[in-house]
Parts: structure tokens; C-alpha cells; sequence
């Protein structure tokens, strides 16, 4: 049966390849190959923000980091791969409804007057429909044809896109695209436009960095907060203390020892050092206080379109907490418990500071990456702490102070101080560096 | 300065009785003018950076250096960090030091009295200090140990002290 199954195979093997080549060759001579292009295009230079003093219908402006502006165009032929080639920002909220378009310049070979020019792939920003372009000496008229991104899907991705055009032509002559060169960007797309202390002031040294982009649109919402920015900050304060031993992206611990600042000096956060640290790199140290934590939320929050605001908390005597980096309850005047149901006599803090959305109003909601607080409420005492029995709780996104609940400001302050635990009136964006 | 800190530095002042030590009373080095500080580096040690502070505070000048130990990167370790404050006069000095005294969150620093270094000193602990803040003549110096081990710095602490001391000497 088997042999039998074989020699039938082979014979049917046999006979395919003896119908199969001769009838290959006869479509090879009845089919007309497709006649060379007539005319040569090429993609010269891409512009993502081309009309920096607006952003509804392009990018924003951005620089690489501090030192280092984005040229425009961001993107000229022969400019070598790389994920930070070429990069550009878009917002959702702004550009919604919107004719979001680039610029692109092209060159045409000698005699080339017109030609239609289209994209494939794109990723976020989609492909690009044919498009008529007028040359004249080799090059587009005008200079840089506007292309509109009619299949783009900013709306729906938030986030980091590294994408790539597989640019086409047509000849006037004939009605086959052919592939010309291709392009590869990184989009950052950003909710909404960014909040200070980013600006979008042409040529500032504030204008949004690609190097801080590239971290705060790659880490995802927390889920489950209802308003999106709400979610996009929590997503952010959770990555960067999730609780516990250790456990921050940055790698940074709470300075114990002497609770001064150390990225966020004067009126400036030192971004560029903290980046260094997200990176994996020393930046100022392992070591951080509060103000370090309220800018690194409110300053990363607020470039993917959150409004949050660095304040200071008028304290008074405080509850056990949770520092930053450690996993043991934490009292200023003792140190660390010796367990996590040891007592605490709650010694003075002279001032907290915590990232603020809004105004810093008692009603206001709070982020604060560097205390975790006791969220166990006294069942016999209720809106206060158990003094004794702690459970972590993460405050990000709570409201300070809430008359008809357990608040952020009951879990933070001895139950003596919670009427003196106040927000300071001022508020700030500090500079980055 | 944000209103803030303006605020926070002059609840500061009164907790640290500032006014009892604004301004030097005998000090060899008070009339010194000290410029471009030189971090002093411990055997087996190097110098791993150094840039601006971004913080004036009274000075002319406020430099960083950080010092790490030898054959080992900075991304870890044992890492101390000097910040210089360069001043006009022993006044600012002074004033320096408050500002910064007025950054933290906790008075962790206390005096000590007489000063272990510089003309007026606070510490963290009375016993090899993770954190030395000091003014000596014109200058205010503040060492910390910033690494991933934890370490004391009197060392680095006397080290720069000496070296001004040796300066204003002269």
C-alpha cells in the first residue's frame, strides 16, 4: 500500500514538471514586462513641525535634550537609522479634526515636470494617498509639498511609534507606482499639548525633549482611573515607586540621612540627570526628597499633557511612612521601626512638597512618590490611621483632603497636626536642566 | 527663589537661630576671599564629574564634584558629592549655608559645637556623618555621600576643610 502511494506520487511529480516548465515559458513571452519608469523621484527632506508657531495641523516643537535642538526638516535622505532619528510629536487633543499634514521636498530627474508621489505603511501616521507634485529644476514646487496624513490614527495610539515610508511615484506616462526610497521616524503621540514647565516657545530650551518623550509616552495608564491624565500620571507614579525595597525605576532611595534635594535644586529639576538615572546611569546619585519626587511626576506628567503642579504640604507632626526605596515604616525623628507594627511617637516634618493637580486647594487631587502612606483606617477611630496595624497605600491621585473620607492628609498627619496640615499657597513648575 | 522656599527658609532661620551665627564674630578666615575650590580626593578615590550647581545660593560661584572610588564607574558604589559655594564674603558664606540648611525636610543637621571642620559645621551624626555641611571663610561646603553604599564622609569632609584652611593661611 505504501509502494503503491509512492510510485503515484512520483508519477504525478514528474508529469507537474513537465507541464510546468514549457507553459512558463510560453506566459513569459505572451505577458509585456512593465516599461521602465520615464521619470525618477526621490524623497529629499521630511518635515513633521512645519509651522512651529502652531500645532493643530503638525507637530510640536521638540529638541533632543537640553543642549541638543531637533533641525528642521527632521529628516533628510541619507540621515542614518536610529531610534532618535528624526523625531517628532503630536498631540491628540489638539490635532483632533483637524488636516494634520507634512512637508515633504522632492527631486526629480532631468526633465521630470510632474509626477504623482504616495506612501505605504507609516504605522501611525498611515499612508499617504497619491498626490500630484510639480517639479521645476529637479526640484517640488513649492518646495515643500504638503502632504496631507489622511489615514493617520494619532486619536487611538498614545505612546512611542517608531514607523517607516516605503515612498512611491508614478510617471505621467503609465499607471504602475514604483518604489522610490524610504523613510523611518519615531512619533511620540501625546494626549495633549505639554503643560509647563514644557513650552512652546520656537527655539526654548524647554521645548519638550525626545529623551524625556521617549520615557513618559513609553509607560502605559494605570488602569481603572476614569480621567485619562489622571490615569497617564498614576501609570507614571507607579513606575516610578511601585513600593517597596528598591522599587522605582529610577532607582532611587529617600536621603534618610540628611532630606535635602538633590535633582531638584532652586527653581530647576535637573531632568537631564534624573533621565541619566532612568537609564540606568548614576545621574546625582541614588539619593532623593520629596521635591526630587514632586518634580520628576509633575514634570514627566505634565509632557504627555497632565496638569500637575510641585507644592509644598505645611506639616506638622506625621504618621509612620513608607519612604522611597525602603520597605520599612519610617518615623523623622526615630528612623525606621524595628517591625511594621512597632509604635510611633510621629515626629515633626518641617514641609512636604507633592505634586498637585490643579490649584493647591485642600479639595485638590495629590501625587506623592515619596511617601507611601498607612492606608488601614482605625475601625475604632474612624478617619485616622490604625496606630499599630499599617497596610501600604499608594498615594497617587487621591484628594488631600476629603471631610467624608479616610483622606491623604488623615493618613499622612498625626491626628494632632491634620488642622495644621495645610497646602502652602504657593505652587511651581520648576525649570528643567 | 519660589515664595515657598523664601517661606520655608525664614521659619528656618529661626529655627536654626541663624542671627546667633550670621555673621563671624574671630575667625582667622573671614576676610579671605577663597576662589576656584579644588575638591580634595582621597587615596583611592578619583574626581568622577564635576559641573555647576544650578543653585546660585549667595555665591559667586557653586560648583558639584563628585568623587567615586578608583577603577569603578559611577553608576554604583560608594560616591561622595562636594558642592562649593564660592562667596564674596564669610557673610554669604553663612547665608549659604542657611540655604541650604533650609532645604531640608527634617532638621537632620545639628551644630557641632565647637565645629569638627570650617568655622561653623552641622552633621548628620556626631560619628563619621553621611552628610557635613560647613563654612570656612568665604567659602560653604557641603559633602554627602551619594552612592549605593552607604559611607561616612569625615574624611572628605576634613580633607577640603584642611585644604582651605591651608589656603587662607598662607
Amino acid at each position: 500500500m505504501v509502494l503503491h502511494h509512492r510510485i503515484l506520487r512520483g508519477t504525478a511529480s514528474a508529469l507537474g514538471r513537465w507541464i510546468a516548465g514549457p507553459l512558463h515559458r510560453l506566459i513569459g513571452r505572451l505577458v509585456v514586462p512593465p516599461i521602465p519608469p520615464t521619470c525618477r523621484v526621490h524623497v529629499d527632506a521630511i518635515m513633521f513641525n512645519h509651522d512651529p508657531s502652531a500645532f493643530t495641523n503638525d507637530a510640536i516643537n521638540i529638541r533632543y535634550d537640553r543642549s541638543l535642538p531637533v533641525q528642521l526638516p527632521e529628516w533628510r535622505s541619507g540621515q542614518s537609522p536610529g531610534t532618535t532619528v528624526s523625531p517628532a510629536a503630536y498631540c491628540i487633543e489638539e490635532t483632533a479634526g483637524e488636516n494634520v499634514f507634512v512637508a515633504v521636498r522632492f527631486t526629480a530627474g532631468p526633465g521630470t515636470s510632474v509626477a504623482w508621489v504616495s506612501a505605504s505603511g507609516g504605522g501611525v501616521l498611515g499612508a499617504i494617498n497619491p498626490i500630484r507634485v510639480n517639479f521645476a529644476n529637479g526640484v517640488s514646487v513649492p518646495e515643500f509639498v504638503q502632504m496631507p496624513l489622511d489615514n493617520h490614527t494619532l486619536g487611538s495610539n498614545p505612546g512611542v511609534h517608531d514607523i517607516e515610508w516605503q515612498w512611491q511615484f508614478r510617471c505621467l506616462v503609465g499607471n504602475t507606482f514604483w518604489d522610490t526610497n524610504r523613510s523611518a521616524h519615531r512619533i511620540y503621540v501625546l494626549r495633549r499639548a505639554p503643560r509647563g514647565p514644557w513650552s512652546q516657545t520656537p527655539g526654548s530650551n524647554q521645548n519638550p525633549w525626545a529623551t524625556a518623550l521617549a520615557y513618559a509616552c513609553g509607560v502605559p495608564p494605570a488602569p481603572g482611573v476614569q480621567d485619562p491624565f489622571d490615569a497617564v500620571a498614576n501609570g507614571l507614579a507607579q513606575a516610578l515607586n511601585w513600593g517597596g525595597t528598591n522599587a522605582n525605576a529610577a532607582r532611587v532611595v529617600y536621603d534618610v540621612a540628611a532630606t535635602m534635594p538633590h535633582y531638584a535644586i532652586g527653581n530647576t529639576f535637573e531632568l537631564t540627570k534624573f533621565l541619566e538615572r532612568l537609564a540606568g546611569g548614576f545621574g546625582n546619585g541614588e539619593k532623593v526628597n520629596c521635591s526630587d519626587c514632586a518634580c520628576a511626576i509633575t514634570t514627566l506628567a505634565n509632557l504627555v499633557g497632565c496638569d500637575l503642579w510641585e507644592g509644598e504640604i505645611l506639616t506638622g507632626a506625621v504618621n509612620p511612612l513608607i519612604p522611597i526605596g525602603f520597605g520599612q515604616w519610617w518615623d523623622p525623628g526615630i528612623g525606621f521601626l524595628p517591625s511594621s507594627t512597632a509604635p510611633s511617637p510621629g515626629s515633626t516634618l518641617l514641609y512636604h512638597e507633592v505634586a498637585w493637580k490643579t490649584d493647591t486647594v485642600a479639595d485638590s487631587r495629590i501625587w506623592d512618590l515619596c511617601y507611601l502612606v498607612n492606608g488601614f483606617e482605625d475601625p475604632s477611630n474612624p478617619q485616622t490611621p490604625h496606630p499599630t496595624m499599617r497596610s501600604v497605600f499608594l498615594p497617587y491621585g487621591v484628594q488631600f483632603a476629603d471631610p467624608a473620607a479616610f483622606d491623604y492628609r488623615e493618613q499622612l498627619a498625626q491626628p494632632g497636626s491634620v488642622s495644621n496640615t495645610r497646602p502652602a499657597a504657593s505652587r511651581t513648575q520648576r525649570q528643567v536642566t | 527663589m519660589t515664595d515657598g522656599l523664601a517661606d520655608r527658609r525664614r521659619r528656618q532661620e529661626r529655627a536654626y537661630e541663624f542671627e546667633r551665627w550670621a555673621r563671624p564674630v574671630e575667625s582667622r578666615t573671614a576676610a579671605t576671599v577663597l576662589v576656584a575650590f579644588q575638591p580634595c580626593v582621597p587615596a583611592g578615590f578619583s574626581l568622577a564629574g564635576a559641573n555647576d550647581y544650578p543653585d546660585r545660593l549667595h555665591a559667586e560661584r557653586v560648583r558639584r564634584y563628585f568623587i567615586a572610588q578608583k577603577g569603578r564607574r559611577t553608576t554604583g558604589g560608594l560616591v561622595v558629592e562636594i558642592v562649593a559655594a564660592e562667596c564674596d564674603s564669610s557673610v554669604d558664606a553663612r547665608a549659604s549655608v542657611m540655604d541650604l540648611l533650609a532645604t531640608q525636610m527634617v532638621n537632620m543637621l545639628q551644630p557641632a559645637e565647637p565645629p569638627d571642620f570650617g568655622d561653623v559645621c552641622f552633621t548628620s551624626s556626631r560619628n563619621d556623618p553621611a552628610c557635613v555641611l560647613f563654612a570656612r571663610g568665604t567659602v560653604a561646603v557641603l559633602v554627602r555621600s551619594v552612592g549605593s553604599i552607604a559611607v561616612g564622609v569625615e574624611e572628605f569632609a576634613r580633607c577640603c576643610d584642611e585644604q582651605l584652611r591651608g589656603r587662607t593661611n598662607r
